[in-house]
């Protein structure tokens, strides 16, 4: 059912206050709702909101109206009476309401600057909190989340805490335990469909048949999988996503018959998920399940974990009573099944928390970052509203002699920044609700639900709450200086003052906090700038210009090694003569995109052990690979033609993995096995014949993996990348490039891009924290910097008078100058001197995300301190030149 | 009631309007109405304010009809106006019209 936002609707109801306008109001604004949300119900719903705020502010203005005009109109006629008597006391809120927004508006410069400031740190606050809250609070959208764990195998030696289990190990746990009420398994993997238009290459999960009941999940049509999905010999069947059927089946409805083609086997589809099932643990994306009988021999092997294990606790256990028996459960699977499962621990984490894992530090440390910058625009209104006090204190003090006491007077400037503080509020959810696209946006892909993000209750209710602790924040100390008046002090102090009153030196000790908060939000984001200039420094072992790569996925997973390799090998030649194609290769997979695992076992030495067998990353490339990529050969020698189906296996490894598996010995003439697969119960022998400089896998800001590689006329596989470098820019070959492939095969499918925009996606990950912290920063400093000159513009206003004095007494311009610019300068070294001791401390939390740098950096230290200085330094600059260019005749006129 | 105040230009609009649409007339009507026959942008706010307005002026009366389930359940609330709103009307048009006389070579489209 389409509804608008309840939260507006109720809004109106409390704006609209004749019952009959607000029936029509709702009800004409529902239609019309209903009418865009056919269309989109997401524009519906950002139409809806805006109605609402436009016409609940325009309905609230003219209420106030009224009622102003009616009180104004009743005290002309009686304003003979006390007032106590004339305003019956429930409206005395109104009043100080109508009076501070009276006195707000008379002040339009002041009232702009201090709504923009908590404007811009609210919404930065609340665009923070509602990635926050999409990613981590949000429950999952599951039945009963709560109760939902993830149970991991441990290995205590390799100090393993997240291990897959064997499904074997996953029958134990379920006759063995009690703690749950069912456990289930899956595991991510990959389908090349076909018979559906191109091939295409799907993310894809393989489920025990427990997974989707565990979960909750009705499907949308058909059944999930079912005890017998599993069994030994049973069907080919599968379950699809919605999304997946609206694609694949387009019109059609479902029968239960209908199949779609997995690697070349068929598949009957028994299942459509609901249009909502996203399993945000590595197959957030899948499209297509299938049961865990797919290759029962394997699958059911003790001594190959993969599943990933879910369970749902039962009534009333927690993690941890879950954790004990997990961990008595797996004691005795040791004794029982030492074989496999000696050294294995449990390790039972609720599935919340292990969605969340790993950005869980870093969204929180975003939201401490970005909560420094709200305090530091809290410092500075405060300022701006101790300063508009002072001002303003014959105003309080005239009123106080007139009988108000001290409450109303502390409630008046509370008031006042209530208001202030809600207008801030409102303008950062308009700030959020216009930039949460771009944030989204540069949140990398690794960190969870992203789809989640938008603007709900909670954000709402935080956005409220943010604004009203900031009122409370800002306006706490004015109210009560304010309060503390008397006439006599007000009334001289206004027509004189001095530096060094009580008042300015909390002013100062505000302004020194704020240059502290700023410093430390300066040395984190300088470090992580740091950081991602030392990355940018990282040789990736390839030249990325002038490249363009495509990776090509078949549903040739049946198809003869030759044939596949002399597929690939005519892609290459054909590709390199396009003209201005300097020189083309292929590879299983392009550099920074990770590629297959593999271990290998050394011909030199035995077996080894299950698990121990050396590890590395695989690839299968034509004799071009290297030289199209520019990865240097460091010894031996290249692949060649020569290095055929029939010739002798010949391998490559690269640098890291010659000097990790062969340490103080030369891997050449070496002889190894490598197993891909791990069915591959016999593999082939093959030589090393050459070492390679090494090529990040993923990041430039992670080690290399150990990596072998080897000719593609030995081994194929249905999936291949390829890559040419090109005279100019790499873009205008895609379409000469698709049309040549065009002509070869109607039975893959090409994805492109150029290796600087992979070089580029491979920094996502530090790029997002980055720029946000970077952008807090500049925010902090910037905040600072006006802090700094608010304090001294005030306090040279102030001053005019001593100044006046001072240079009808023959002070020259440059010791006025000298005067003035101390004051700033004192207060900045104090506050940078407590920032530093701060920050040493505090920067220790980025320690994990930073990248060949300490948190300690003396470079960044030093860098941010100058770049503090010389902020504040422009920040003195224009009220010191004020003070020197004061005419002693007209400062001391004043008298 | 005594003398009448001149209409606004927009008040005149939204009275005819409703004139125009009869029985039919509610606040989501009366505004696309204004936007087709004007080819003006109508804001919520400037159409429902105004209609609260007329109202306490006592140019127009409105009544709320039946619940409506496209409309989540809430009634419309249909809008005539009233014989006061009709002589405003009147006068505004006589006044226009004395004014506009004897202009039309000023005026009028080429």
């Amino acid at each position: 059912m389409i509804r608008p936002p309840w939260l507006a609707q109720l809004a109106i109801r409390i704006f609209v206050s004749d019952a009959k306008a607000r029936e029509g109001l709702i009800g004409d604004l529902y239609e019309e709702y209903r009418e865009l949300a056919v269309r989109s119900r997401v524009a519906a719903w950002r139409w809806y909101w805006v109605k609402t705020i436009q016409l609940s502010s325009l309905y609230g203005i003219e209420r106030l109206l009224i009622r102003k005009s009616r009180s104004s109109s009743a005290s002309t006629s009686m304003s003979i009476l006390p007032s106590k008597q004339r305003e019956p006391s429930m409206s005395t809120l109104l009043n100080d309401v109508q009076y501070a927004i009276r006195a707000l508006r008379k002040q339009p410069g002041f009232t702009f600057i201090v709504v923009l400031t908590l404007g811009l740190g609210i919404g930065a606050n609340t665009a923070i909190f509602s990635v926050l809250n999409g990613v981590l609070l949000r429950p999952l959208p599951f039945e009963d989340p709560g109760r939902l764990v993830v149970a991991w195998e441990t290995y205590r030696p390799r100090e393993i805490m997240e291990g897959s289990v064997s499904y074997p190990n996953l029958e134990e746990w379920q006759t063995r335990t009690s703690v749950f009420e069912s456990l289930a398994g899956f595991h991510p993997e990959r389908h090349t469909v076909t018979g559906m238009g191109l091939p295409e290459r799907v993310i894809a999960g393989r489920a025990t048949h427990g997974l989707f009941p565990l979960l909750g999940v009705v499907p949308a049509m058909g059944r999930t999988f079912l005890p017998d999905d599993d069994a030994e010999g049973a069907e080919n069947v599968a379950m699809v996503s919605y999304q997946f059927w609206l694609n694949h089946f387009p019109g059609e409805r479902f029968s239960g018959d209908q199949t779609v083609t997995l690697d070349e086997k068929n598949f009957t589809v028994v299942g459509v998920l609901p249009e909502d099932f996203r399993l945000p643990l590595f197959v957030a994306d899948a499209q297509v399940w299938t049961p865990a009988a797919l290759d029962w021999v394997s699958f059911y092997h003790r001594e190959w974990p993969r599943l990933i294990v879910l369970g749902r606790l039962a009534q009333d256990v927690t993690v941890e009573m879950a954790q004990a028996e997990m961990e008595q459960v797996a004691l005795q699977l040791e004794t029982d099944f030492p074989e496999t499962n000696e050294e294995h621990g449990a390790n039972v984490v609720a599935l919340q928390k292990q969605v969340a894992a790993d950005s869980e530090q870093l969204l929180w440390l975003l939201l401490g970052a970005v909560g420094l910058v709200l305090l530091i625009a809290c410092v500075n209104v405060t300022n701006l509203l101790l300063a508009r006090g002072a001002d303003r204190a014959r105003e309080m003090g005239i009123r106080a002699a007139l009988g108000a006491d001290r409450v109303r007077v502390v409630r008046q400037v509370l008031t006042e920044s209530t208001i202030l503080g809600l207008l801030g509020g409102m303008l950062a959810i308009l700030l959020v609700f216009a930039t949460i696209g771009s944030l989204v946006a540069l949140i990398p892909p690794g960190i969870p639900r992203l789809d989640e993000i938008g603007v709900d209750w909670r954000v709402l209710g935080f956005a409220l709450f943010v604004s009203l602790s900031a009122s409370l924040l800002v306006g706490v100390v004015p109210a009560l200086r304010g309060s503390r008046n008397d006439l006599q002090s007000s009334l001289r102090e206004a027509q004189r003052s001095t530096a060094g009153t009580s008042r300015q030196r909390f002013r100062r000790t505000l302004v020194a906090t704020e240059v502290a908060l700023a410093l430390v939000l300066l040395v984190g984001g300088g470090l992580l700038v740091r950081s991602f200039g030392e990355m940018l420094r990282v040789n990736p072992g390839f030249h990325p210009d002038n490249v363009l790569t495509f990776q090509m996925a078949t549903g040739w997973s049946e198809m003869e090694v030759n044939q596949r390799a002399a597929f690939y090998n005519e892609v290459v030649e054909r590709v390199a003569g396009l003209p201005g194609v300097e020189i083309a290769g292929g590879g299983t997979a392009m550099p920074l995109r990770g590629g297959f695992r593999a271990t290998f076992a050394r011909d030199d030495r035995p077996e080894p052990e299950r698990g121990e067998a050396p590890a590395v990353r695989y690839f299968s490339v034509t004799p071009t690979y290297f030289d199209a990529l520019q990865i240097p050969l460091l010894r031996g020698r290249p692949f060649n033609s020569l290095d055929a189906r029939d010739a002798p296996g010949v391998i490559i490894v690269n640098e890291t993995a010659a000097s990790h598996y062969w340490p103080g010995e030369d891997p050449i003439g070496k002889r190894i096995r490598p197993r891909v697969d791990i069915t591959d119960a016999d593999p082939d022998v093959f030589e090393i014949v050459g070492i390679v400089g090494d090529v990040k896998d993923f990041r430039l800001d992670v080690e290399t993996t150990p990596t072998i590689y080897v000719p593609c006329m030995q081994q194929t596989w249905p999936t291949m990348g390829f890559a040419l470098r090109t005279a100019g820019d790499p873009t205008a070959f895609i379409g000469p490039v698709r049309n040549l492939l065009a002509e070869m095969t109607q039975e893959a499918t090409f994805q492109f891009s150029t290796l600087d925009q992979t070089l580029e996606r491979s920094m996502i990950e530090r790029r997002f924290p980055t720029v946000l912290l970077s952008l807090f920063a500049a925010l902090a400093l910037g905040l600072a910097a006006v802090g700094i000159y608010g304090l001294l513009a005030y306090s040279v206003a102030q001053r005019t008078h001593e100044i006046g004095v001072r240079m009808a007494l023959g002070a020259r311009a440059p010791g006025v100058f000298a005067l003035v610019l101390k004051e700033g300068v004192a207060l900045v070294v104090v506050g940078m001197a407590v920032g530093i001791g701060v920050a040493v401390a505090a920067t220790r939390v980025l320690s994990g995300i930073l990248f060949n740098v300490t948190a300690t950096d003396p470079l960044t230290f030093v860098a941010v301190s100058v770049l503090l200085l010389l902020a504040a330094f422009v920040a003195c600059l224009l009220p010191t030149r004020r003070a020197t260019r004061v005419d002693p005749l007209i400062a001391l006129r004043n008298e | 009631m005594g003398e009448i105040k001149f209409l606004g230009e927009f008040e005149q609009m939204v009275l005819l309007a409703i004139l125009h649409l009869g029985d039919g007339a509610y606040g989501l009507t009366i505004r696309r109405e204004l936007e087709k026959k004007t080819g003006r942008k109508v804001t919520h706010g400037a159409a429902y304010i105004t209609l609260d307005r007329l109202e306490k002026k006592d140019l127009l009366s409105s009544e709320l009809g039946d619940p409506t389930p496209g409309r989540g359940g809430r009634a419309k609330r249909y809008f005539h106006v009233t014989p006061v709103g009709i002589t405003a009307l009147r006068e505004s048009r006589k006044a226009l019209q004395n004014l506009w006389g004897g202009l039309e070579a000023v005026l009028e489209d080429s």
